[in-house]
């Protein structure tokens, strides 16, 4: 029987790890390979794979990782049991591209979903012929890892939002089997997900290996406080004792480097700082929320018979503003909506409580990994690189970059030590020295001193952007 | 205190409230009750919820009395779906008579919409609990979990009972460790006497009504009022996600099940 005792749960105020941390971790996984052990069921058998999607999960936002104003006890016993991905990357910060580049391991540009909508594209001043509009849906030579896993042996299940385009899914998806939870907002639609995950994790009968993807609606809902913050914003905190409840305001909260037209336009101005600090206290509580339905269906899988042989990997379509630079909610390139969790964990298969905090990754490499530990080919054209490598220590030549698009005309180059930001047709380009200015609030890209770095990731960009099948 | 109300969340209710007809007559929470509450999801409130007057779910609890105190909680909870059905739990609590009324066992049932395309799975989840001092065993399905808690406790569903006895205003806050639908344990919850409000003349055709409310914050909960009126009863539960209401022209109470064995 599992034992949890509340006392263990509170968060430690664990550092920010130091750069010395950083190279110690990266020397220590060069120099020991992790072995995985047999399965129960020996070494050959095919894992299954429950892949569960939160929403508006910004990096930031777990015990684990320091942050001592949340408490996750569940993100962070998956933290412990397994590997953590510290330069995790959204490969398109907003709902719909995103969750398109995680099922097919393609980018936005080429699945033809690259915004939430016309009415998006229109908000941002651009005209609706700036994006070739396939109803919202990934087109249809370019398959979703439902497809793809199921036409190789795989039940695949879907539960919970997916938003390409439907918010809540029909009763049917390409690929998958749904586990219909309907709509809704609020508290009311993730406890269905979790429970129906959990029903099926606990009760299946089928013989094949399975892929269940549990995607959670929150913290997506914080979106509404700001959306809707005449009505939603207290004006006044509920009691004067909760000032002491409330995080601080982020250091960049007013940072505003100088950016693309766009970007200058998306800054929110609606709240005082004390609606901005309550604004975080709520986001924090609904992050909290959602731990709790993770913490459901991870005990659910725990207690199956599917334990031993499943990978869990667990990551969200963006991240959330969070006061940064005067945001709120996704759309930018900037790391609060860029960066997210990524999780991956399996007993048998890799190793515990292990951080990589030096690898750049993407939710293009999640199709890549699983198809890697399932034995199948990539998809033709997936963009990702399999993580199966790096969590197994072994030595591998990375990648120097990965690349990111943002509301339809963004592109964003992450290297090592630098963030070059380019919006198409605008004259203002970004680039920040992540490693000098990781809170990004010094634009570098007209100081003469970085020309060079400049010329060298545009040329990234070029590449990286020509090799792409733009639908 | 009257204070001026700054709590907007009441007023996101005038559309649901527009033909509201408070209950009436007498109410005693410690005595056996029934209450149906529909529950509205407010964060799409200007687009979609309240003014559609669209229902996720509802909720309802009958409360029965214990000769050797305390009560039972029947609680049944729907969510409405898109697609196909229902997602519904129904629990049964036997619940101590102190203020918190702590569950010291319960059972429950989830049943699952079925999807379109049968799987080979169960559409049900079963749970049982059972609480000894701080110690919580839990069981769902084959999920076994032992929860030792530091503070006392209740459950969600608890709490729609205990707020009905409430002292307003000057009551002690309560703090306790929620154990959120039976299973997710939530520390550092604190409830309290918030403040009353007339609704009269908030908005045109507001209820004539007076309530009172308990505001309820504490780890991962988004932070929440319960407003009952002058006599007790739990009119509106309501957060910045979503919005019980008690449903004016309830539906009669069904017979009550009784104790399980």
């Amino acid at each position: 029987m599992a034992e949890q005792n509340e006392s263990s749960l509170v968060p430690g105020l664990n550092a920010s790890p130091t750069r010395r941390d950083i190279l110690r971790a990266g020397a220590a996984a060069a120099l020991s390979a992790f072995t995985p052990r047999p399965t129960a069921a020996g070494h050959n058998v095919r894992p299954n794979f429950l892949f569960i999607i939160c929403d508006q999960l910004h990096f930031d936002v777990l015990s684990a990782y320091g942050n001592p104003y949340i408490r996750t006890p569940n993100l962070d016993a998956l933290v412990r049991n397994g590997t953590s991905f510290h330069q995790s990357h959204s490969p398109n910060p907003v709902c719909c591209p995103a969750r398109s580049c995680l099922m097919t391991g393609r980018m936005a540009s080429e699945t033809s979903v690259t915004c939430n909508g016309l009415e998006q594209v229109k908000s941002l001043g651009l005209p609706e012929t700036s994006v070739r509009w396939n109803q919202g849906k990934i087109i249809s030579s370019i398959p979703n890892i439902g497809q793809w896993l199921r036409q190789n042996g795989y039940e695949t299940v879907y539960c919970g939002k997916w938003h390409l385009p439907e918010n809540w899914p029909p009763n049917e998806i390409d690929g998958f089997t749904v586990l219909p939870v309907g709509g809704g907002e609020g508290s009311v639609v993730d406890p269905c997900t979790a429970r129906a995950s959990a029903a099926y994790l606990q009760t299946r009968t089928g013989g094949d290996p399975f892929l269940l993807v549990s995607s959670l609606l929150q913290p997506h809902d914080i979106c509404y406080w700001s959306i809707y913050n005449d009505d939603l914003t207290l004006k006044e905190l509920p009691t004067p004792e909760m000032e002491g409840l409330l995080p601080p305001l982020p250091p960049n909260h007013q940072s505003r480097p100088p950016a693309p037209q766009i970007l200058d336009r998306s800054i929110f101005t609606g709240f005082s700082d004390a609606q901005w600090r309550y604004y975080l206290y709520a986001y924090y509580r609904q992050v909290e929320m959602v731990d709790a339905e993770v913490g459901r269906i991870l005990d659910a899988l725990e207690s199956s018979p599917h334990a031993d042989n499943t990978i869990v990997v667990l990551t969200s379509d963006h991240g959330e503003g969070a006061g940064r630079h005067l945001h709120v909610q996704k759309w930018y390139p900037y790391d609060e909506a860029l960066k997210v969790p990524l999780i991956i964990s399996s007993p048998r298969r890799i190793e515990s409580g292990c951080r990589d905090y030096h690898h750049l990754v993407s939710g293009v490499d999640i199709i890549s990994t699983m198809c890697d530990y399932a034995g199948v080919a990539v998809p033709p054209h997936a963009r990702g690189y399999s993580l199966r490598p790096l969590l197994e220590h072994k030595n591998v030549e990375w990648r120097d970059f990965i690349a990111a698009e943002v509301q339809v005309v963004g592109r964003v180059i992450r290297t090592a030590q630098y963030k070059y930001v380019r919006y198409k047709d605008d004259p203002v380009e970004q680039l920040f020295d992540m490693e000098a200015d990781p809170w990004e609030t010094r634009n570098l890209y007209a100081d003469s001193r970085y020309a060079g770095v400049i010329t060298d990731h545009r040329k990234l960009l070029d590449e990286w952007e020509s090799r792409l099948i733009v639908y | 205190m009257d204070a001026a109300v700054s709590v907007e969340y009441l007023d996101l209710l005038r559309d649901v409230l527009q033909d509201y007809i408070p209950p009436r007559g007498s109410f005693d929470p410690s005595g056996h009750w029934f209450h149906h509450y529909s529950l509205y999801t407010l964060v799409n409130a200007r687009k979609l919820t309240l003014r559609t007057r669209r229902i996720g779910g509802q909720l309802s609890i009958r409360r029965t009395p214990q000769a050797a105190g305390g009560a039972i909680l029947e609680v049944k909870y729907e969510k409405t779906t898109q697609f196909a059905g229902m997602h519904t739990l129904v629990a049964k609590l036997v619940c101590a008579g102190e203020e918190l009324a702590t569950p010291v066992k319960w059972d429950s049932t989830y049943t699952m919409a079925a999807p379109a395309h049968p799987l080979k799975m169960s559409l049900e989840l079963r749970e049982t609990g059972i609480a000894r001092d701080r110690s919580i065993f839990i069981e769902r399905g084959t999920m076994q979990k032992k929860l030792l808690l530091s503070s006392p406790f209740t459950s969600s569903w608890s709490l729609f009972e205990a707020v009905q006895r409430l002292t307003r205003p000057g009551g002690p806050a309560l703090r306790f460790t929620l154990l959120d639908a039976g299973d997710a344990p939530k520390p550092n919850q604190v409830l309290a006497f918030y403040q009353s409000a007339d609704l009269k003349n908030r908005w045109p055709g507001a209820p004539t009504l007076r309530v009172h409310g308990f505001l309820q914050i504490g780890d991962g909960i988004s932070p929440q009022v319960y407003w009952v009126d002058d006599r007790g009863e739990l009119l509106f539960l309501l957060s910045g996600l979503d919005a019980y209401v008690l449903d004016a022209g309830a539906p009669a109470a069904p017979p009550s099940t009784g104790e399980r064995s």
